[in-house]
């Protein structure tokens, strides 16, 4: 087979910026059939109820009580009990959580003594395998060398100055037509909401064209995100969408080598090294679809839980109304404050203290992030929404080399969207207490549902 | 071929370093332990810790901040912002920036 001519993309935005297609009826009819099992958390069903709809106050009282690093006993840790999302063995695995940043920082910046590979466990391992077998892999499961390799290939495509210019063409349009579908709904009379009217599908719209997912494919691809993303649940589904997507993406790579589009997966299959693809065609596969619970799942609801938070400090948000430019400064405050990805795990390759904690080869840490964004020792009044504050950079992306490679689209998709609201919808309001709005899970909270209206 | 870089601190020190093209200016003052100049976030436009008032002289080569973009939206929290600052994390060091003069900005964090 004849390969596409090789393309240096270099820092060159220019070369993966595709037009956005199919903002109609058609994106309208996608929307109103999103399924419903899509919007909530994945691991609802193994959490206590409690821990589920607030862990904040449950896990402040574990760290005042128990200290920065606490170990746990069979999942529970100073007495709150959490899922075991990595499926890690917790009769023979000594495991930690971790609740400060200062400790947060001196672990993910220590990669020779806490490592990544082996640390997600299951959820890790399946993000490389196809049809049972392991045809790829993920820079979160991998250290050293071969993480720098792939981090190398993500970082060119996904670096802030080219996702700027794609921030302007790909989700400010759409963003926009959502909001003009939001209103005209509102001012019919219908419902609207935050979630499935906005946050979901702009996120899955812009992420899924700039990735070159056919658009008349949407549909397919949001009803299979679904399944990946409900594996929790259901084991054989959920694989069995991994598969179908791993498939779908592997004849759209097929596609692109033979005729290359201005999307990632030309990227993906055209990028090079030392004069050697970067990724063979399954790991360009794998990858694509490693976008979806990476990049998607977390953004959108990342998005909707900063919108939620500003609509609820109603003076911050007509502060922003005021001034757009200070939606950088909403947005990270609504990641540290709200922050949708809520853990991130390492494991431990010596003996070592943390915290005062004395950590033994082999240790689980998962990080709570979410927690550690709410230092008391770093910030004044944590549990403060406050816009206005002096500001100290959170860790919803966490630090160090493993930092998220996609923090600059995600930043940019919630500024560029806060940004359009005070412009369009100065007027907006929600349309029941923030206190009665449901928000779910602990890997990746889930706000249930917005509502919102006009006033 | 190497460049030169000159850092200058609010103590009205100046260290003078060595730079290959293509390396950031915050991975510079970071490598060589220029005295305020942090880089927390290790150059991912996340904390402003590398924040620098690039030389008038030198502005137009290194270019202003683009505007509305993530870079600006940070340098907007900080009361020290002018329009000559820079996030060193952001400023890739070529060829013609031999001999470019920067003051370190240190906020209370
Ligand atoms: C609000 C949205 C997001 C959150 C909260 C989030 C969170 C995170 C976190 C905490 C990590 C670090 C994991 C570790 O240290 O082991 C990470 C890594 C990563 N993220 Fe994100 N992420 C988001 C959006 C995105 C997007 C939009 C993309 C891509 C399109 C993306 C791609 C990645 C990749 C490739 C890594 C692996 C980095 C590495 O191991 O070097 N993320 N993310
Ligand atoms: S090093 Fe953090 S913003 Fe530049």
């Amino acid at each position: 087979m004849q390969e596409a001519a090789v393309h240096d993309f270099g820092g060159d935005p220019g070369l993966i910026n595709p037009d956005v297609e199919g903002l109609d009826g058609s994106f309208d009819r996608i929307i109103q059939e999103i399924p419903q099992t899509l919007i909530r958390a994945a691991d609802d069903w193994a959490l206590d109820p409690a821990v589920s709809a607030d862990p904040y106050p449950l896990l402040k009282d574990v760290r005042d009580r128990c200290g920065y690093v606490v170990r746990g006993e069979n999942g529970v840790f100073g007495g709150v009990p959490l899922s075991n999302n990595w499926g890690i063995d917790l009769a023979g695995t000594p495991h930690f959580i971790v609740l400060g940043v200062e400790e947060q920082d001196a672990i993910v910046k220590d990669t020779g003594r806490f490592r990544n590979e082996d640390a997600y466990g299951a959820l890790g391992t399946a993000q490389g395998v196809a049809h049972g077998e392991m045809v790829g892999t993920i820079p979160t499961v991998n250290d050293g060398q071969p993480h720098d390799f792939l981090r190398d290939f993500y970082d060119t495509f996904l670096n802030v100055n080219t996702m700027a210019v794609r921030s302007r063409r790909l989700i400010g349009p759409i963003c926009e037509w959502l909001i003009e579908r939001m209103v005209a709904r509102l001012k019919r009379g219908d419902a609207a909401c935050l979630v499935r009217d906005l946050a979901l599908p702009l996120t899955y719209k812009a992420m899924s064209t700039m990735l070159g997912v056919p658009q008349d494919e949407l549909p397919t691809f949001v009803a299979l995100g679904e399944k990946l993303f409900s594996a929790g649940v259901n084991v054989e589904e959920g694989a069995k969408a991994g598969d179908a997507l791993f498939d779908f993406f592997y004849s759209e790579v097929q596609k692109r080598k033979r005729e290359p589009g201005k999307d990632a997966l030309t990227y993906f299959v055209t990028a090079r090294k030392d004069d050697e693809r970067m990724l063979n065609d399954a790991q360009a596969a794998i990858t694509a679809r490693f976008i979806l619970p990476a990049g998607i799942e977390t953004t959108w609801r990342g998005l909707a839980l900063m919108l939620l938070q500003i609509l609820a400090h109603r003076e911050q948000y007509d502060d922003v109304c005021q001034d757009p430019m200070l939606a950088r400064r909403a947005v990270e405050e609504g990641l540290r404050y709200a922050p949708s990805g809520f853990v991130t795990p390492r494991l431990a390759s010596e003996d070592m203290v943390v915290g005062g904690c004395e950590i033994p080869e082999g240790g689980h840490l998962t990080i709570l992030q979410g927690i550690t964004n709410r230092d008391p020792r770093r910030w004044e009044n944590p549990d403060v929404f406050d816009i206005h504050r002096k500001f100290k950079s959170n860790r919803t992306f966490n630090t160090g080399v493993h930092s998220c490679a996609g923090q600059h689209l995600a930043r940019l998709e919630m500024m560029t969207c806060l940004q359009l609201f005070a412009e369009h919808l100065p007027n907006l309001h929600l349309a029941i207490e923030p206190e009665r709005v449901e928000i779910r899970g602990f890997q990746v909270r889930t706000p249930l549902r917005i509502p919102v209206c006009l006033k | 071929m190497p460049i030169s870089v000159e850092f200058r601190t609010p103590e009205g020190e100046s260290h003078v370093l060595e730079a290959e093209p293509g390396e950031t200016l915050r991975n510079l003052a970071v490598d060589n332990m220029v005295p305020g100049l942090i880089g927390e976030c290790g150059g991912t436009c996340a904390c402003g810790t590398c924040h620098v008032h690039v030389d008038p002289e030198w502005i137009g080569i290194v270019g202003e901040v683009e505007e509305g973009g993530l870079e600006d939206g940070l340098l907007y929290m900080f009361e020290s912002k002018s329009d000559r600052s820079r996030l060193g994390c952001q400023i890739e060091l070529t060829e013609d920036m031999d001999g470019l003069k920067v003051d370190v900005v240190v906020e209370d964090f």
